[in-house]
């Protein structure tokens, strides 16, 4: 078991290595991408927690990705606060709101559960564009530009600064998985009565995977807002939320790389298929459904099947 | 010590358990339990020593498996009270019942399927991991790493005393009925009880599968822990258990030694049949 996560540590830093040195060889476009793949991977390796994980039902993760993403902008741009103060305080609102969301959303199972998340994604989304003096309405806002020791930061720093929430998202869902923690959230997952009859307190574990998944959402956010430049509700609507629960199934629910590996698949499709660019929802429904139908266990789930039954 | 040592005068057996110095373990205390106008247990009274294996029949819908149920806390009790070790346990949650000391399996087993054989017996641990928290284990600090490897051994201990350590790496969803059984008997093993609960363990085995079961509940009494078994097989129960219990459409009929319940008219009557 050791060596098999020495070889997971490897892997991990010589990945994050090429990705460090990146910005030295290839063009804006590329980094470009590989910024939006690393926020969407930190939303949905939070997702896999939850969904993956605990068995849980969430396509609500836009409202977190909205709370991370307008908060900061709000205090910069209305308070005049630092990035790097204000980011950390949208971590924690994303926190509080999670935890207070979890009483009336843990309550629900299945379907009911989807639709209450749907429910907290377009009331965070309609209130943020129903205070058009603070949030710039349905017209957006513009995100300010970071300053740092009088210079003013660009698209390389936002790289590194995602680079970095990447691999503590990584590692921290790395552990959670590996750990007991993470047999308590498959129990869950699996059977909920036989997991509570062996001494796990079954709410209190949701609630972790919840706010786990909140909070990583939230982060992912305000990531997103500062290397964008620019936000507007629209771009937090169900498309997002259903975008990143389509990451999940492609990479593979319940499995580590999963979510990274789907991330990257969702987001470079679109570029690939830029010359049919009217057709990418079309293509992207395709994508899902030759997954669910060929791979059910998404591209990792499946490829680490066949590596264990050979 | 043989069962008919304990029990030497099986009319009174509480006193018997005290003069004895057997500990009473469980104590169920007029117990009732209503499902809307439904009265599945009436007033019912149990008691676990300490150390042996207390026997539970009775007929298809007698209201054995809502008993276990009330004591491991899937639902309370409408009437009466629970103890266990002298504290009152019957408005806990199940997680809570784990906790304390009482771990159970299931009628229809209920492994987690999606997780190895070793990996459901692990999550077995939960009650004792107590280093298992979520920011030790994010830092992955050193602690938790031991924890998790002292865990792991454990697991591989239970699953040696059911004898089914061969399985350790299968998928629990694809296991034989009978294995499925023996491997949720370990993991009920690995919370470390005082009490288990075995409700119907030997439902759809086949013979060879029954002498394992009869096996791993010898060893589990053997060091130490007290079980309740609930049971359809009378083979079975008149081997193995030190003292039964009968239950029939929500009332206790009748307790006493395996031989007693046997020749009783009641029981005969209610569940037994004339062959017997």
């Amino acid at each position: 078991m050791v060596s098999r996560v020495k070889r997971d540590f490897i892997v991990l830093f010589v990945v994050l290595g090429l990705a460090a040195v990146l910005p030295l060889m290839v063009r804006e476009i590329y980094l470009y991408l590989v910024r939006l793949i690393g926020i969407y991977a930190i939303m949905a390796l939070g997702l896999n927690i939850f969904m993956g994980y605990c068995g849980q039902v969430n396509i609500g993760v836009a409202g977190f990705f909205c709370i991370g993403a307008y908060i900061p902008t709000v205090l910069q741009d209305k308070l005049g606060w630092h990035y790097l103060i204000a980011f950390p305080i949208s971590a924690f609102v994303s926190l509080f709101v999670g935890w207070g969301m979890s009483w009336p959303l843990l309550r629900l199972r299945g379907h009911s559960m989807a639709i209450g998340t749907i429910a907290f994604a377009m009331a965070v989304y309609l209130l943020f564009e129903r205070f058009p003096t603070i949030t710039g309405g349905s017209d957006g806002t513009v995100v300010p530009a970071m300053t740092l020791f009088g210079q003013t930061m660009g698209n390389i720093f936002y790289y590194y600064l995602i680079l970095v929430f990447f691999a503590v998202a990584f590692l921290i869902c790395y552990f959670l998985a590996n750990s007991q923690i993470g047999l308590a959230l498959r129990a869950v997952r699996d059977n909920e009565e036989a997991a509570a009859a062996m001494g796990v307190d079954i709410n209190h574990y949701k609630r972790l995977a919840w706010l786990v998944n909140g909070v990583l959402a939230g982060i992912a956010g305000s990531l997103y807002a500062q290397q964008a430049g620019f936000i507007s509700p629209d771009t937090f609507a169900l498309s997002t939320n259903v975008l990143v629960l389509v990451m999940l199934c492609v990479g593979g629910p319940g499995t580590i790389l999963g979510p990274v590996v789907g991330a990257a698949i969702m987001t470079i499709l679109p570029y690939l298929l830029v010359k049919i660019q009217q057709y990418t929802l079309l293509m992207q429904g395709l994508v899902l459904f030759a997954v669910l139908r060929f791979l059910p266990d998404g591209v990792v789930g499946t490829i680490s099947k066949r590596f264990r039954s050979t | 010590m043989a069962w008919w040592e304990l029990f030497p005068n099986a009319s009174d057996p509480l006193n018997l358990a005290i003069l004895k110095g057997r500990a009473f373990m469980l104590n169920v205390k007029e117990i009732s339990k209503d499902f809307g106008g439904l009265r599945a247990l009436h007033q019912v009274d149990l008691v676990v020593r300490a150390g042996t294996i207390t026997a539970l029949i009775g007929p298809n819908g007698a209201g054995k498996t809502t008993l276990i149920n009330l004591i491991s806390g899937v639902y309370g009790p409408s009437e009466g009270t629970i103890s266990f070790e002298e504290k009152r346990i019957d408005r806990f949650p199940p997680h809570k019942v784990a906790e304390i000391g009482i771990a159970r399996t299931f009628q229809l087993t209920k492994l987690f399927e999606g997780m190895s054989v070793l990996e459901n017996v692990m999550v077995g641990a939960h009650p004792w991991a107590r280093n298992s928290r979520f920011f030790p284990t994010v830092l992955h600090l050193p602690k938790v790493r031991c924890e998790r490897d002292d865990i792991c051994e454990y697991a591989m201990k239970m699953l040696k005393l059911i004898r089914v350590e061969h399985l350790a790496n299968a998928p629990a969803g694809n296991l034989p009925h009978g294995q499925q059984r023996l491997v949720e008997l370990a993991r009920a093993l690995t919370t470390k009880p005082k009490l288990i609960l075995v409700d119907e363990p030997a439902a759809g085995l086949n013979p060879h599968e029954e002498g394992m079961l009869q096996e791993a509940l010898k060893s589990i009494v053997d060091t130490g822990i007290t079980i309740l078994l609930v049971e359809h097989h009378m083979r079975l129960v008149m081997r193995i258990s030190h003292w039964v219990y009968v239950l029939d459409v929500g009332k206790m009929i009748a307790h006493g030694t395996p031989e007693e319940i046997g020749k009783n008219p009641l029981v005969v009557k209610a569940y037994l049949g004339k062959e017997y």
